[in-house]
Order: C-alpha cells, then structure tokens, then sequence
C-alpha cells in the first residue's frame, strides 16, 4: 500500500491520504523535495523500499505531475476568488448606500439602525429601489458564479433536474442581470419570436445548468459586442423537433483558426487580450450544454466589419443547438 | 567666475506665490479617478459623500484631460491601458503616469489579484487596494494619499 503527504517548506501538511486509523509501525516514509515543499511516501512495500531506482522513477513522475495540479488548482483558485471578490465588493459598497458606516452603526441598537435605513428609504425611494435591483442582479451573478464552479470541477457528477421549459423566459430571465450593462454600451436587444411560439416549443432542460451557460454567454458578450449595435435572438423548430437558437450581434473578431481553441479551458481569443478575462467561460458554456445533450457553434461573418476604438468587429452568430 | 554675478530673470514672477502655503487637499478640492472597464459602486458613494469623483473606462493617453486634473488615481489591474502598454495593461498605465507626473498624483492600484499577485511590477503604483474594499477604506486611503502629494 501506498500514502502520499505533501509538505510545505514550514513541515505543515497541506494534504495527506493517510487513513484516520493509519498505523506507521509497517510503514517507512521516504521523502522527495516537491516544489517549495516536500512529498513523503508511506509504504509497507519493503521491495520497493529496497529498490533504489524504482523509488527515483517514483520520484520522477511524481513531482513534476504533482507540481503541475498544485499550479492547475491555485490559478482555479485565483480566478474563482478574482470573480467572487468582484461581486462581492459591488455587493457591499452598493448596500453602503443605504447601511452606511457599519462602525457608527455598531454603536446605536439594531432597532434605531432600522429606522435610519428607514428614513432614507422613505426621503429617497428611488435611490432606493436602485439599491435593491443592483443587488437582485448580482445575487444572480453570484449564483451564477457558484454554478460555474460546480460545473467546472464537478461536471458529469452533478445530478440534473430535467424539465420542459421557455426558452425566451430563461433568456429573459439572465438578461436583466446584464441589462444595466447592456444599457451603458447602449446595446438592443431584439427577440424576434414571441413568447406564444417559445411556450408551444418548450426545451427540456435542467434549468440551473442551462442559466448558468447564459450567464456565461452574457457576462462574455457584454464584454466583446460593439456598443451602440444591436444583439438579436431567432428560435426554429424543427419537423424533428430540432431547435435552434440564433443570437447574433456584432462583436470582437474571432480569427476563424481560432474557432474551435475558444472551447479550450483557459484559451483567450487573441484579439481579446486586453479585455480582463480567465478563458474559463467558453469552456464553462460548452461543458453546460453538453450536459443537456445541446451544442453551440460559432458563425462569423468576416463581409460586416466595422471598427470600433481601435477594435476590429465583426458579425458573430451563436447557433445553439439540440432536440426539444 | 564670479559668483554673485548671475543673472535672474524677475519676469512673471508673483511675490504672493513665492510665500502661498501650499493648499490643503480635501474632500472639497480633490479630485479622484477611477480608471477601470467595470462599475464600482464605491465611484458613487464617494460623490454622495461629498468627493468629486469619476470612473473612466480608459484613457487615450496620460496627457487626458481627466488624469491631468487628477489627485488621486485608482487603475484597474486588467482591462485598461489598451492605448499605453498591450502587454502590461494596469501597470502600464501607472508606470507611465509615475513618470510623467512623479509625486504630484498618487496612483493607486485597485484589483481584485492584489493579494496574491505582488508581483514587482505591482509596486510600481504608490498604493495598493482591493476591489472589495468598504467605502471608508478608500476614503481612509484617498486621505492619507493626499497627503503625500508633492
């Protein structure tokens, strides 16, 4: 048998698959340098103790590949804690605006608080209700986010809850977290078929699944489509029963060699270098469609292209795929 | 040589500027910038409290009318400086108003890679910040950044 215990340079296990009733009495551990730490072996495999060479091949396969997961996990943990922060600090300065001063705040009793907050609802209902929408979208960023995660490294592990649904009312739905965004790029957003038709021809899908590979398509067009242009959503149906879903605006262009990398985890497009970015969301959108058993297909149109501050654009059409 | 014989040109020279103490920079006559791709509430509280204060996605270049009149400036991290440096972005642009205007602004790096990510580069900028910050972290900062301004 076989335990692994990693080290850091201060001696303090970081991980260890030693079993709560582990017994060294059989076991001998031998010990490897691994990155700014060390990687102790246990085993009670006395062959394998005595063969030197099998113990540096050991050695050898393991650091490297060691090093390489402990990298993979801490910029997992970077980028996810990059985003978290994020919405969480937009969170509270916004709610500042209402709960100001939590150190004044902690001096006066919970009631006499309340009424303060109170007071300035009641002299500013519309600064307000700003407050509250605010908070509402990036609630469902954060849920969105925590989704993401879960996708990300759970996947296939993750029980789904499939149900029939409208697609334009889960749209819809995502779309208003994004809406004060949308609005400042001064960016339309066009449906061009009615509820009627998306409530005949409802999707069966898990719905926490498919909201977060939205959220993701969202939260990647509002960063790359042209402000002042349009985003238009087209849904058809099949005699199969095969839909498709259209979302077509014009953004940041996509080098046709690049089409398929952008799939890739961790892969930016190269003309979206300077736009802040971690690579996961593509990756995030595919896996979460798959899930569904749907597909998503990148069509640009290099015959529109028009600039923007420096930025070529172009007309990109997003083909969601699959069966009703 | 001779050395008291120099020459000084008296022209343009205001006798109530030489002995002007230095004004005082507050909530009343600073300015703040926030240089960054994204929305932060924080720009809003600091105007509702009494700053004068204003996010801008990016900027053109470091003679920008709005980095010119600025105190004290918070960059983003990512996402800005397309104009300044495409390989350094952030810290391209503090490195380039650190030269041009040396200790009469403060430039503050906001992000949400502070923590982790002190990189030398990083410590280009005169300060460093959260983007999770509470409103009085950056009126504590904003203060005391006024303070060192040359």
């Amino acid at each position: 048998m076989i335990y692994l215990q990693k080290k850091n340079n201060r001696g303090e296990i970081i991980f260890s698959s030693l079993p709560r009733d582990f017994s060294s009495s059989n076991y001998q551990p031998r010990e490897f340098k691994l990155g700014n730490g060390t990687l102790v072996l246990f085993t009670d495999d006395l062959l394998l103790l005595k063969r030197a060479k099998i113990l540096r091949k050991v050695e050898e396969i393991c650091s490297p590949a060691l090093e390489f997961i402990q990298e993979y996990f801490i910029q997992q943990i970077k980028a996810h804690s990059h985003t978290l922060k994020k919405l969480q600090g937009q969170l509270k300065q916004k709610s500042e605006a209402l709960v100001e001063n939590p150190m004044l705040a902690a001096q006066v009793d919970y009631s006499h608080q309340r009424n303060i907050v109170a007071d300035k609802i009641k002299k500013n209902p519309e600064a307000a209700a700003d407050v509250f929408i605010y908070l509402q979208k990036r609630i469902f960023e954060v849920e969105a986010h925590i989704s993401s995660f879960e996708i990300l490294h759970m996947g296939e592990e993750l029980q789904l809850d499939v149900r029939p649904h409208n697609i334009r009312r889960l749209i819809l739905n995502i779309l208003h977290a994004f809406q004060d965004r949308f609005d400042e790029y001064h960016v339309r957003r066009t449906f061009k078929f009615e509820d009627d038709m998306a409530e005949s021809k409802k999707i069966r899908l898990d719905y926490k699944i498919i909201n977060t590979a939205f959220y993701n398509f969202f939260d990647n067009a509002v960063k790359y489509v042209k402000p002042y242009s349009e985003m238009v959503f087209c849904f058809d149906v099949d005699e199969g029963n095969y839909f498709k879903l259209r979302v077509k605006m014009k953004s940041l262009r996509i080098e046709k060699d690049e089409i398929q990398r952008l799939w890739e985890l961790g892969y930016r497009g190269k003309n979206a270098k300077q736009i802040d970015g971690s690579g996961v969301g593509m990756y995030v959108i595919k896996k979460a469609l798959r899930m569904n058993s749907f597909d998503m297909q990148i069509q640009p149109d290099y015959s529109v292209m028009e600039i923007y501050e420096d930025s070529q654009n172009i007309s990109n059409e997003f083909v969601i795929s699959g069966c009703l | 040589m001779n050395l008291f014989n120099f020459e000084f040109n008296f022209t343009g020279l205001n006798i109530r500027n030489i002995f002007r103490r230095k004004q005082k920079l507050g909530k009343n006559n600073a300015y703040i910038l926030f240089i960054d791709d994204e929305t932060f509430p924080v720009v809003e509280n600091l105007v509702k409290a009494g700053w004068s204060a204003r996010r801008i996605k990016d900027i053109k270049n470091i003679q920008d009318e709005e980095v010119s009149r600025a105190h004290v400036i918070f960059v983003d991290y990512k996402g800005v400086g397309r104009n300044i440096s495409e390989q350094d972005q952030g810290i391209g642009v503090i490195k380039a108003i650190k030269a041009a205007y040396g200790d009469s602004k403060r430039v503050v790096l906001y992000s949400g890679y502070a923590r982790f990510d002190l990189s030398m580069d990083m410590r280009k900028a005169d300060n460093q910040l959260p983007k999770n910050s509470d409103t009085y972290e950056f009126i504590s900062m904003i203060e005391s950044e006024l303070k060192k301004i040359k």
